[in-house]
C-alpha cells in the first residue's frame, strides 16, 4: 500500500514557479529519495508534504488522508534541512515537550523519551542546554525527535546536511534502522552517493520538474554515466543546476 | 590607500546592512518628522492659547466703584458683568472670570493690593495649560497696574513701590472640564499621572512588544519555526500558546508595575497632602478608589495584550531577532507619539478628522482609560475600554492571519516590507 501519494503538485511564490507538476508515490518501509541541486524545488515539494505550505494545485495524501490539521500532522515527523533547536532548552526537554504533543498520554511520553534518548545516542549531554551542542549533536536530536515517536512518514531534507562523516554515517544508520522498523522515509540531499546508499527508489527533480524516477541501478542504466552523479548530469542535458 | 580600500569595504558593507540604513539614517529623520508634526501642533496649541488668555470677562460685585470698574474693563478691552452673575454661565464660552468687589478697590485706593478671585476653565490639562491661571492673572494685574498708575496714583502721593509691582493678591480656581482642580490636584493630574504613570506605562508597553517580538525573531533565527508548525498541534493552539507564554512574562512586568506604582502613589499622595501652608492642597481627585484600580489595571492588561499581539505581528515580518527588535522599537515610538503630543499641549480629545486615525492607537486608548478613570470622566474611560477592546478584536484577527499564514515560513504577504529588514526564510535550498 502506498503510504504517501503526490498528484500533480505546483506551488508558486510571486510569479516563479517552484514546483511543476511533480507526482509520485512511496510504500510503506520504502526510502524514498529526492535528488536535486539547490533550488530545484525539493523543500518546496517537502513542504507541502508535510502540511506546512498549501499546494496551488495537485494532491498529497499520507495514508489517504491530506496533511495539514494536527491529527494527520501526527502521522508525519519532519525535519526541516537547516533545522536549529532551542538554545536554553534542555535536550530532554525538548525531546519530552515534542513527544506531548504526539502521545496520547503520559506513559506514552515516557516511552517516545526513552526512545529519543536511545536514538539521539547524547548520554548526559542532553540535561544541558541545546544552545552548547555542536552541530552534529543537534542534528542528532532533531532526528530523534522526529523519528521517536515513530510517525507513519519521515520527512528528511538534507538529514547529513553539514554533518562529518562519522556522524553522517551515524545518522543514515538511523535512517535505515527506522525503514526497517516499518517507517516511511522520504528524504531529499544533493549527496549522490548518500542517496545510492539509502535509497531503494528516487526522482530526479530540476528547476521544479520531475525528470527520472527509479532505484539508483534503473536511473544510471537509463541515463548512463559511472554513477548515480554522472547519470543526473547526463539526465538534464548539461543544463546548469541552478535558474 | 589600503585604508582607503578598508574603509570602503566598510561604508559599502553597512550601506547595504538594511537595519543599519533604517535605524542610523532613516530613523533620525522619522524621528524628527514627526517631532516637528508634533511641534508645530503643540505651537498652534500655545497661539490658540495666548487668544484664550484675552478672552475673560470681569464680574464686578459692588456698587461704589462702577466707574473704575468700567474704566478697568475697557483698558483691558474685557466685557464686565455688574452684580451677582454666575460665572459658570460665562465660562460656557470663556476661558476665565476675574471677580471683584468694592474691597478691591478700597484697598488699591488705599495703596494696598486688591483680592481678586479668579476662575479658569481648561478642556486639557497640561504643561501650557497649568500655565493658564498665571497668564490670565498677569493680564488682569496688568490693567489694574495701568489704572492704578494713571488715575489712583495722582491722588495717592506716598504710595510705594512695592504695592505698584504687585497691585493684586489672587484667588485662582482652575477648572478641568467643570472639576474645581487646587494646583496641588493640577500638579497631581500632569505630572504624577500625565507624566510618570503614562511614561510607566508606555515603557512596560514598549517592553511587552520586544519581548513579543524577541519571541517570533527567536524563532525565525534559530530556525525552529519550521518544525514548530510541522508538529501535530494546531496552528491557533501555536499561536495562542506563544500568546500566553509571552502574557505570562509580561504578567511579572504587571505584577512590578503594579508595586511600582503603589510606591508612586504613595509618595506623591504624602508630597501633595503634606504641605497646605505652602498652597498645596489636598488632593482627592487623584486618590483612586479601588474600582478605578480594578478598570485601570484591567484597561492595562487589555492593553498589553494588544500590545503583545503587535508585537508578534511586526516581529515576523524581520528574519532575525535584530530586525524584529529594531521594527517593534519603531512602532513603539509611533504608538507613544500621540501621547508625547498630550505633553506638548495638544488636547487629544480635541482632534479630529485625519488626526482621529490615533483612535487605533492602545497606547492613546489606555491613556484615555487613565486620564478618564483618575479624573472621574466615565466618558473618556469608556471610550478608552471601547475603543481597546475593538483594537484587541482587530489584532487577534491580524496576529491570527500574520502568524498562521504560510507567509511567515516563506515571505509574500509583506515582501516590499520585509526586504526593508532583509526577512523571509533563504529560499537557496529549495
Amino acid at each position: 500500500m502506498d503510504v504517501i501519494v503526490v498528484e500533480d503538485l505546483r506551488k508558486s511564490f510571486d510569479g516563479h514557479e517552484a514546483v511543476r507538476g511533480v507526482s509520485f508515490t512511496v510504500g510503506e518501509g520504502e526510502i524514498y529519495g529526492i535528488i536535486g541541486p539547490n533550488g530545484a524545488g525539493k523543500t518546496t515539494t517537502l513542504r507541502m508534504i508535510a502540511g506546512i505550505l498549501r499546494p496551488d494545485t495537485g494532491k498529497v495524501l499520507i495514508q489517504g488522508k491530506e496533511p495539514g490539521e494536527a491529527r494527520e500532522k501526527g502521522l508525519i515527523g519532519y525535519l526541516p534541512e537547516d533545522a536549529g533547536v532551542y538554545r536554553h532548552l534542555k535536550g530532554i526537554d525538548f525531546l519530552r515537550f515534542v513527544a506531548g504533543l504526539y502521545a496520547e498520554d503520559e506513559n506514552e511520553v515516557d516511552r517516545m523519551v526513552e526512545k529519543g534518548v536511545e536514538i539521539s545516542g547524547l548520554g548526559e549531554a542532553l540535561n544541558k542546554p541545546m544552545g552548547g551542542y555542536s552541530k552534529g549533536m543537534k542534528r542528532r536530536i532533531l532526528l530523534a525527535a522526529v523519528l521517536m515517536a515513530k510517525p507513519r512518514v519521515a520527512i528528511l531534507d538534507e538529514p547529513t546536511s553539514g554533518l562529518d562523516v562519522y556522524h553522517s554515517v551515524m545518522v543514515r544508520n538511523i535512517i535505515k534502522e527506522y525503514a526497517r522498523s516499518g517507517g516511511t522515509v522520504l528524504l531529499s540531499s544533493h549527496n549522490m552517493l548518500e542517496v545510492e546508499y539509502l535509497c531503494d527508489r528516487l526522482m530526479f527533480l530540476h528547476r521544479g520538474r520531475k525528470l527520472g524516477e527509479g532505484t539508483p541501478g534503473e536511473l544510471v542504466s537509463r541515463y548512463g554515466g559511472a554513477n548515480l552523479e554522472e547519470a543526473f548530469i547526463n539526465a538534464i542535458g548539461g543544463d546548469s543546476v541552478e535558474a | 590607500m589600503k585604508l582607503k580600500q578598508v574603509m570602503m569595504k566598510e561604508v559599502k558593507e553597512l550601506l547595504k546592512e538594511r537595519t543599519v540604513l533604517l535605524g542610523v539614517i532613516l530613523g533620525p529623520i522619522i524621528i524628527f518628522v514627526i517631532f516637528a508634526g508634533m511641534s508645530m501642533a503643540a505651537g498652534q496649541q500655545a497661539l490658540e492659547q495666548a487668544e484664550q488668555v484675552r478672552n475673560y470677562a470681569i464680574i464686578y460685585r459692588g456698587q461704589a466703584y462702577s466707574d473704575y470698574a468700567n474704566m478697568l474693563a475697557d483698558s483691558l478691552g474685557v466685557p464686565i458683568y455688574l452684580g451677582d452673575v454666575d460665572p459658570s454661565e460665562l465660562l460656557e464660552d470663556r476661558t476665565a472670570v476675574v471677580i471683584i468687589d468694592d474691597e478691591f478697590f478700597d484697598n488699591i485706593t488705599r495703596g494696598i493690593p486688591g483680592r481678586a478671585d479668579i476662575i479658569v476653565m481648561t478642556m486639557s490639562l497640561n504643561f501650557l495649560s497649568m500655565s493658564l491661571p498665571q497668564q490670565v492673572e498677569a493680564s488682569f494685574t496688568q490693567g489694574v497696574y495701568n489704572l492704578v498708575a494713571s488715575l489712583i496714583k495722582a491722588s495717592l502721593p506716598n504710595v510705594d513701590e512695592w504695592f505698584l509691582q504687585r497691585p493684586v493678591v489672587s484667588n485662582t480656581t482652575l477648572y478641568y472640564r467643570g472639576m474645581p482642580l487646587s494646583p496641588g490636584e493640577a500638579f497631581g493630574l500632569v505630572f504624577g499621572v500625565g507624566l510618570s504613570v503614562t511614561m510607566a506605562t508606555m515603557i512596560l508597553v514598549m517592553s511587552s512588544m520586544q519581548v513579543a517580538a524577541t519571541s517570533v525573531g527567536i524563532e525565525r533565527e534559530s530556525k525552529t519555526l519550521e518544525m514548530l508548525l510541522s508538529l501535530p498541534v494546531s496552528r491557533r493552539e501555536l499561536i495562542l500558546g506563544k500568546i500566553l507564554g509571552v502574557a505570562f512574562i509580561t504578567g511579572l512586568g504587571i505584577i512590578s508595575y503594579a508595586v511600582g506604582i503603589g510606591i508612586y502613589f504613595y509618595s506623591l499622595g504624602s508630597i501633595v497632602n503634606q504641605a497646605p501652608e505652602q498652597g498645596i492642597q489636598a488632593s482627592p481627585t487623584i486618590s483612586m478608589t479601588p474600582l478605578s484600580i480594578v478598570a485601570f489595571m484591567v484597561g492595562l492588561t487589555v492593553t498589553l495584550v494588544t500590545s503583545l499581539l503587535i508585537g508578534m505581528v511586526v516581529g515576523s515580518i524581520p528574519q532575525d531577532v535584530r530586525g524584529a527588535q529594531l521594527a517593534s522599537s519603531y512602532v513603539g515610538l509611533l504608538l507613544l507619539a500621540p501621547v508625547f503630543a498630550v505633553f506638548f499641549g495638544i488636547d487629544l480629545t480635541s482632534l479630529e478628522g485625519v488626526w482621529s486615525i490615533v483612535y487605533l492607537d492602545p497606547v492613546v486608548l489606555l491613556y484615555l482609560v487613565i486620564w478618564g478613570v483618575v479624573t472621574g470622566d466615565h466618558g473618556m474611560a469608556t471610550t478608552g475600554f471601547a475603543g481597546l477592546l475593538v483594537n484587541l478584536v482587530v489584532w487577534v484577527v491580524v496576529a491570527s492571519r500574520a502568524l498562521g499564514s504560510e507567509a511567515i515560513l516563506v515571505g509574500g504577504y509583506s515582501r516590499r516590507l520585509r526586504s526593508v529588514f532583509r526577512a523571509g526564510l533563504p529560499r537557496s535550498s529549495s
